[in-house]
């Protein structure tokens, strides 16, 4: 049985790991290289970096930073988001060390592109991140280049479905925040079959458990929390209630 | 020490699969010079991308056809992901395409057009295989497409709403269907024990 993953989310800024909240403010956390070399360590189910401020300064993705974390070297699963803007951006991404692409804005900004990147690196291996946010007059997308939100139209996702393979809801106000994220963001994919990832303000609680539990949830994504102490993810995991036989078994100090 | 020859075709992750084939003791050598790939004790092809635009890929570069002469000669061979579903007779992705059909079988969409992704156990069907000491554990997958063949060729499965292959082998040539460069302690392992197993080198 494929397991629901525990993710964790590494937000870079300026070559450096940043605490990010709600997309507003930034504080320094140090280099990426031990950020994600104990991530690795403690067994993650997959490292996502957010690079972002490589599309905001027309940057392309940062190969030598994806160059840099695989020499760790890791063997952890890692996705990538940072300035990919057409399908020769995804391939040097994963030969630089990446397994799967995250883009963003380029999801309105050039849908064509998204369609030639999945028909040369694999549905699969392209995922779409949306910053969300939810009212009463429904979802909003926040676009953080030119910082404006707008009602998210579901068939534009829809219409993109069979060229990305996972779509991450990021509950950006809650980012940052401990148990926010807006559970009512999955209401909208219920009826359609979109594989999610859920990420921003998840924290360690039971609402991590009732994220889990929606049938289109694949992973859950932390972030800030994860660089509080030592062995950090050991201790989410564990305090997840949710089916532990539909979770992978923790891998930390494990011999085979 | 074994060398591992790396296929780069324009497709692949080989940056991390380099570093993972180091980290089980071998050496790397990333190339797609068919006289270096020639020397080497192994050949891994890579994959991560989708199966028409890789074998244009694998034909534009002539490396196609290098590749099916060296299994011809029982080089050792391993494909991981897109990489195994290369080594087969054909696949559906992105129109029907003929693939280097080392490994009879055909690739195809995997039933209601999902995707199967994260962390799943393989079961092997030979407890006796080499590979036996990884039976349920589980290895990171990343793929929307499966292998459908002939049984003989199948070593282990993996359970994703019914079962399918998820390590196919014929002669000197073996196939992942998931990742072990991703795959943590046991898929460094795994990689390690292949490598040494289908190589015949001490």
């Amino acid at each position: 049985m494929i397991k629901k993953r525990i993710s964790a989310s590494v937000i870079v800024k300026s070559n450096r790991v940043v605490q990010s909240i709600s997309y507003r403010k930034y504080l320094p956390i140090g280099s990426i290289e031990p950020v994600v070399e104990n991530l690795d360590r403690w067994g993650v189910d997959e490292i996502i970096i957010f690079d972002i401020d490589r599309s905001k300064n027309s940057l392309g993705p940062n190969y030598d930073l994806i160059k840099a974390i695989s020499s760790i070297p890791i063997s952890t699963p890692l996705a990538y988001a940072g300035g990919i803007n057409n399908y020769k951006d995804a391939i040097r991404v994963i030969s630089s060390g990446s397994e799967r692409v995250i883009v963003d804005n380029l999801f309105f900004k050039n849908p064509k592109n998204i369609k030639n990147i999945s028909n040369a690196i694999g549905s699969q291996a392209l995922l779409l991140a949306l910053p969300l946010t939810i009212n009463k007059n429904g979802i909003f997308h926040y676009n953080y280049l030119n910082k404006k939100s707008k009602l998210l139209d579901l068939h534009k996702i829809l219409d993109l479905k069979p060229y990305f393979s996972e779509l991450i809801i990021i509950d950006y106000l809650s980012q940052g925040f401990d148990s926010k994220f807006d559970i009512g963001l999955l209401e909208m994919f219920n009826e359609n079959d979109i594989d999610l990832v859920c990420y921003g303000g998840i924290g360690v609680s039971e609402l991590s458990s009732q994220i889990l539990a929606n049938k289109n949830v694949k992973s859950i994504a932390f972030g800030n929390i994860l660089n509080y102490g030592e062995l950090k993810f050991q201790e989410i995991k564990k305090s997840i209630k949710y089916s532990k036989k539909n979770l992978r078994r923790s891998i930390f100090r494990e011999k085979i | 020490m074994i060398s591992v020859g790396i296929v780069d075709y324009g497709v692949g992750n080989i940056h991390s699969l380099s570093k993972s084939v180091r980290i089980a003791g071998f050496r790397p050598e990333i190339s797609s010079s068919k006289e270096l790939l020639s020397k080497s004790d192994i050949i891994l092809l890579p994959g991560v991308g989708s199966f028409s635009f890789a074998i244009e890929n694998l034909k534009k570069s002539g490396l196609d056809s290098f590749i099916i002469k060296q299994s011809k000669i029982n080089k050792p061979i391993i494909g991981i992901c897109l990489g195994m579903q290369l080594l087969c007779s054909n696949s559906t992705e992105g129109g029907i395409n003929k693939g280097l059909g080392i490994i009879p079988g055909k690739i195809k969409r995997m039933s209601n057009s999902k995707f199967h992704i994260g962390w799943n156990s393989i079961q092997l069907k030979n407890k006796n295989h080499f590979l036996k000491r990884f039976n349920n554990h589980e290895f990171f997958f990343n793929h929307g497409y499966q292998f459908e063949g002939n049984q003989k060729y199948v070593i282990a499965e993996t359970e994703f709403e019914k079962s399918f292959p998820t390590i196919i082998k014929k002669n000197n040539t073996i196939g992942f269907q998931f990742h072990p460069e991703k795959s943590q302690k046991a898929g460094i392992q795994l990689l390690k024990k292949t490598i040494k197993s289908i190589s015949n080198i001490e």
